[in-house]
């Protein structure tokens, strides 16, 4: 089975590695030859064809008609240059390691995240994604992927909030790296009913798929304050670095997916483009809490902190 | 992240004392329970008085530690067989702690079963009085939940019932006093009828609690169950004078989920907190979220799988700790927490401290939650938080702890002169696996598939291995068992010498025996356990092609856990602020793993049930193992308990010695043993 394979060993923090690019051309289609150290987006999009985007532009076109509400650009705009800002924080938090008792710093970072959000919820975003775009199968993935490495602006959009051209190329292939473990993230409908299993579902309940991944994104990171301060016998300063990475990945998949709304608010955006932007900001903020989970949540003996000598 | 507003709106017009269910009262020789005024008082003191044990825990800090000091490791071999009670007619769940309140003679309340409860004179075995509620959805003694014990203050015990209600009782009389009826409203609704319908499950297989009530400064605190029944958990404060609801903490704090998952995020807290009492800080052990697959409920799932501190005055947040936030292995934590002064750094300190299911102990600051130390492993720990793979059991990695443990409900027991936190744990290799199958023509869903190794391969019959709780003097087959029982001077079950009491008793309060067999006869339901550990069964039942799951199980129990020291599970003393796992008594996969609590005493022994049917005594700092009584030839799965009385010049110790929750053999036996100074 392809579904659910862990890519624990395929997952990049940031600096891509020659296998890491290989598994990645080889998911897309591409038998990578000797080529492939160092390349960046640009190179990659040379070797990946864009494919036949069958049907991607007609699902942007029905995120867009079936929106309730209006998008407000302005509020987009300035919330976008808020969540900018963020990534200009990620220095410091690496520099404060673990934080002190009640402290906000990573909460911070997600502010004008969570204005965005309430925004697109209010607007009806998330719902009308769920109901036009397809669950996150494999093919579904190598298909945006190919249409994503196609938008001209990403790299820029990219750089914008900081990520350098190996960082850019992290992000992308761990899209591509970690798409069966993307398959277990369902569309609300597809769970278990509850009343047909007794660990179903109550569908009602359940948030549709992009907005779980976006507001799981920002509980985990408005989390770590606490957390880390709690944990901190067992903090290392390898799991501060992983978490950041992991935190910047999630931030930058939201910043796609605000700049996609934001975008569409301002009728610049394709249809297909919409589609691919969407599929691909939740992808990376799903794969990037799931990995935050296990580089700084889940501590097993191996990666923890030494114990420390208590004296009495 | 702010957990602050957790408080549940409590609707005044919910029938908050209406009962849904029907108390029968059999009443023997009540003349006997001597006019003892227990006050708040004597429950802040019953941990340093060795005449009585008053609260489930033996005292606020929970620490299950006798002051008593009459059995010392040089003498604790010398232990005799006051008697053994045989209760309830049929084999049973338990799982409880009794309490014991001093007098002429000391007066035993001891929760049989979710229905049962007993005053028994506790010097001679002689019951008293026996109170049995029916909830509505009917009773049942084939293996519902257990309960663990009742409450007390003044003139009235308390107990929890499977109704999610709270029954006071004439502790004299054994009659009803008043019902607190905690399905009345859920999530600030108040119910239809007598329950909210969401409450209204199944018995053995829905929401309930299971133990028993917290009293503090006039506030009774008690807790719900079933995290796998799409609920959210709630615990509640009651007053004690005619129970009316005072505060409700919300266990899913909404705004720290996404969606409306909170609604059925489970983290139901049914097991028994502790309570610091110089603060008033109630520490609240909390179940798994739910459901099981993360993705729907992402984010930590506060405050599930762990502790949450509040206030016992109002309810509101102090801390909370989470063993395994995001959890999707059924790593809950129901261990009730123990509270513990020391000096650390030339300051005294207090800290709360518990075995996780995660299979370590975390010891936490009481004031701040701030882990202070987690300690080395107590279980073996195998591919920990590896994510289960979907639909591919085959090459789903053997992992470790298993869904039964680390620590389940077992309570632990904590020994302040030598800083030794006894915990018992289970051992098991696991598979886990989400699959999708075909539930109905055109309905699919998905669950999970268990795998669990029990068993080594080419396991040898009769072969004797370290840890299989069998010496060539006390086998654990039932006829040597009682063999044993003899040579030690007690007797076995069922067996009459001069200080057994056994159905004999029962039968003496009338026709009580055998109506209060029938009462409880329904028809055989499943195993409800705690709500969540048995999922293996039910969802591989659901998958209906018998002959290929018994195919594909005994694949995998032929499969090699090299890793695995196939020792189904373990007491051991660990060191809480160090973090050192002093020592550990294994026990071998032949008799499965240790359940139920354990005791220290102010002498260095340790007290604790066995699988094989043994209650044995260990050094509490070594670990060495100091002596075996035997119970009964079934699992042990109670909470020992230990108190002096006076007028005998005798420490007694009993234990209920149920079993049957990880081990074939069920029982009901409650046993007392006793050593003269």
């Amino acid at each position: 089975m392809v579904y659910g394979t862990n890519p624990e060993e395929r997952y990049s923090y940031g600096d891509v590695s020659d296998e890491d690019r290989r598994e990645f051309l080889k998911a897309l289609g591409v038998v990578a030859g000797g080529a492939v150290a160092g390349a960046t987006l640009q190179d990659l999009r040379s070797e990946v064809s864009s494919g036949t985007a069958e049907g991607l532009a007609e699902m942007g076109e029905a995120v867009q008609n079936d929106l309730t509400g209006t998008l407000d650009a302005t509020l987009l705009s300035e919330q976008l240059a808020g969540l900018e800002g963020s990534f200009g924080l990620l220095a410091e938090l690496e520099a404060m390691g673990v934080p002190e008792q009640d402290a906000s710093a990573y909460q911070e970072l997600t502010t004008a995240a969570w204005a965005i959000n309430d925004h697109l919820a209010e607007v009806g975003f998330f719902a009308s994604a769920e109901e036009n775009l397809p669950g996150f199968t494999p093919e579904h993935i190598e298909e945006t992927t190919r249409q994503l490495l196609h938008i001209d602006a990403l790299p820029a959009t990219l750089s914008e909030v900081g990520f350098s051209e190996q960082e850019q190329t992290a992000l992308v292939m761990n899209i591509v790296n970690a798409r069966e473990q993307l398959s277990w993230w369902m569309k609300t409908g597809d769970y278990p009913p509850a009343n047909a299993v007794d660990d179903g579902v109550v569908h009602e309940y359940v948030a549709p798929l992009h907005q779980r991944a976006a507001e799981g994104s920002l509980l985990w990171i408005d989390g770590l304050d606490h957390f880390l301060w709690q944990r901190e016998p067992l903090i290392t300063g390898e799991m501060i670095d992983q978490g950041l990475w992991d935190v910047k990945s999630m931030l930058g998949g939201y910043y796609l997916m605000g700049s996609a709304a934001r975008d569409l608010a301002d009728g610049d955006i394709a249809d297909d483009h919409l589609t691919t932007l969407t599929t691909a900001s939740t992808a990376l903020m799903i794969i990037a809490q799931e990995f935050l989970i296990g580089d700084v949540i889940r501590i097993t003996d191996d990666k923890r902190a030494p114990r420390n000598q208590v004296t009495n | 992240m702010t957990y602050e507003s957790h408080l549940v709106e409590l609707p005044e017009d919910a029938p908050w004392n209406e009962k849904p269910g029907e108390s029968i009262v059999e009443q023997g020789d009540t003349d006997q329970i001597p006019e003892v005024d227990v006050t708040e008082e004597d429950l802040r003191q019953t941990g340093e008085e060795p005449t009585n044990w008053l609260l489930a825990g033996g005292s606020y800090e929970a620490q299950r530690h006798s002051t008593a000091d009459v059995i010392t490791p040089e003498n604790v071999d010398q232990l005799e067989n006051e008697y053994r009670l045989e209760v309830a007619d049929h084999p049973n769940d338990f799982q409880g702690s009794p309490v014991i309140v001093d007098g002429d003679p000391p007066i035993m309340y001891t929760t049989v079963g979710p229905d049962l409860l007993y005053a028994i004179n506790a010097r001679s075995g002689e019951i008293l009085w026996r109170h049995f509620y029916r909830p509505v959805v009917g009773a049942s003694d084939a293996t519902p939940p257990a309960e663990r014990g009742p409450a007390i203050l003044g003139d009235t015990v308390y107990k929890s019932t499977l109704d999610l209600g709270v029954i006071a009782i004439d502790r004299y009389t054994g009659e009803e006093r008043w019902y607190y009826n905690g399905a009345a409203a859920y999530r600030g609704e108040v119910a239809d009828d007598l329950m909210h319908e969401e409450l209204q499950w199944e018995r053995s297989r829905g929401t309930t609690s299971s133990f028993p009530p917290l009293i503090y400064d006039g506030m009774l605190m008690k807790g719900s169950f079933g995290g796998e029944f799409g609920v959210s958990g709630f615990f509640d404060g009651i007053s004690l004078d005619g129970g009316q609801p005072q505060w409700r903490v919300n266990m899913t704090p909404e705004h720290e989920w996404v969606g409306e998952s909170w609604q059925h995020g489970g983290a139901t807290a049914w097991a028994s907190g502790a309570v610091e009492p110089d603060e008033g800080t109630v520490v609240i052990p909390s179940a798994n979220p739910g459901p099981w697959y993360g993705t729907v409920r992402p984010g930590y799932n506060p405050y599930s799988c762990g502790k949450v501190a509040v206030n016992t005055s109002d309810g509101e947040y102090q801390w909370h700790h989470q063993d395994s936030p995001h959890d999707w292995w059924d790593y809950d934590s129901p261990s009730p927490p123990i509270v513990f002064e020391a000096d650390v750094d030339g300051e005294t300190r207090k800290f709360a401290t518990w075995p996780g299911k995660t299979g370590w102990v975390y010891t936490v600051d009481m004031e701040t939650g701030q882990l202070h130390q987690r300690s080395d492993e107590f279980v073996q720990h195998l591919n920990t938080f590896n994510l289960p793979p979907y639909d591919d059991l085959e090459s789903a990695p053997w992992i470790m702890p298993d869904l039964i443990g680390g620590t389940n409900p077992q309570p632990s027991a904590y020994d302040p002169e030598t800083q030794t936190l006894v915990v018992k744990g289970t051992n098991y290799p696991i598979k886990f696996s989400w699959f999708e199958v075909e539930y109905e023509a055109g309905q699919t869903y998905i669950g999970m598939d268990t795998v669990r190794k029990t068993e080594p391969v080419m396991a040898e019959e009769g072969e004797q291995r370290e840890g299989d709780e069998t010496t060539e003097e006390e086998p654990a087959d039932a006829e040597k068992a009682e063999e044993a029982g003899q040579r030690e001077g007690g007797a076995a079950p069922g067996e009459e010498d001069g200080n057994v009491t056994d159905t004999g008793n029962e039968t003496a309060i009338g026709n009580e025996t055998e109506p209060i067999g029938n009462e409880t006869a329904v028809d055989n339901e499943t195993e409800g356990d705690d709500g969540g550990d048995l999922h293996e069964e039910r969802e591989r039942e659901d998958e209906g092609d018998n002959d290929e799951e018994e195919d594909e199980t005994q694949q995998f129990q032929n499969e090699e856990v090299p890793a695995w020291n196939e020792n189904a599970g373990v007491i051991a003393g660990i060191d809480p602020l160090t973090g050192d796992v002093k020592w550990q008594s294994w026990f071998s996969w032949k008799v499965g793993p240790p359940w139920g609590g354990s005791l220290t005493t102010a002498t260095g022994v340790t007290f604790a049930g066995g699988p094989g049917g043994y209650l044995h005594a260990f050094d509490t700092e070594t670990g060495e193992r100091l002596s075996t009584n035997v119970v009964g030839n079934h699992g042990v799965d109670g909470a020992p308990v230990s108190w002096y009385d006076p007028n005998e010049g005798k420490q007694y110790v009993a234990i209920q010695g149920g079993g049957g929750n990880q081990v074939e053999e069920e029982g009901n036996t409650i046993a007392v043993y006793s050593l003269e100074e």
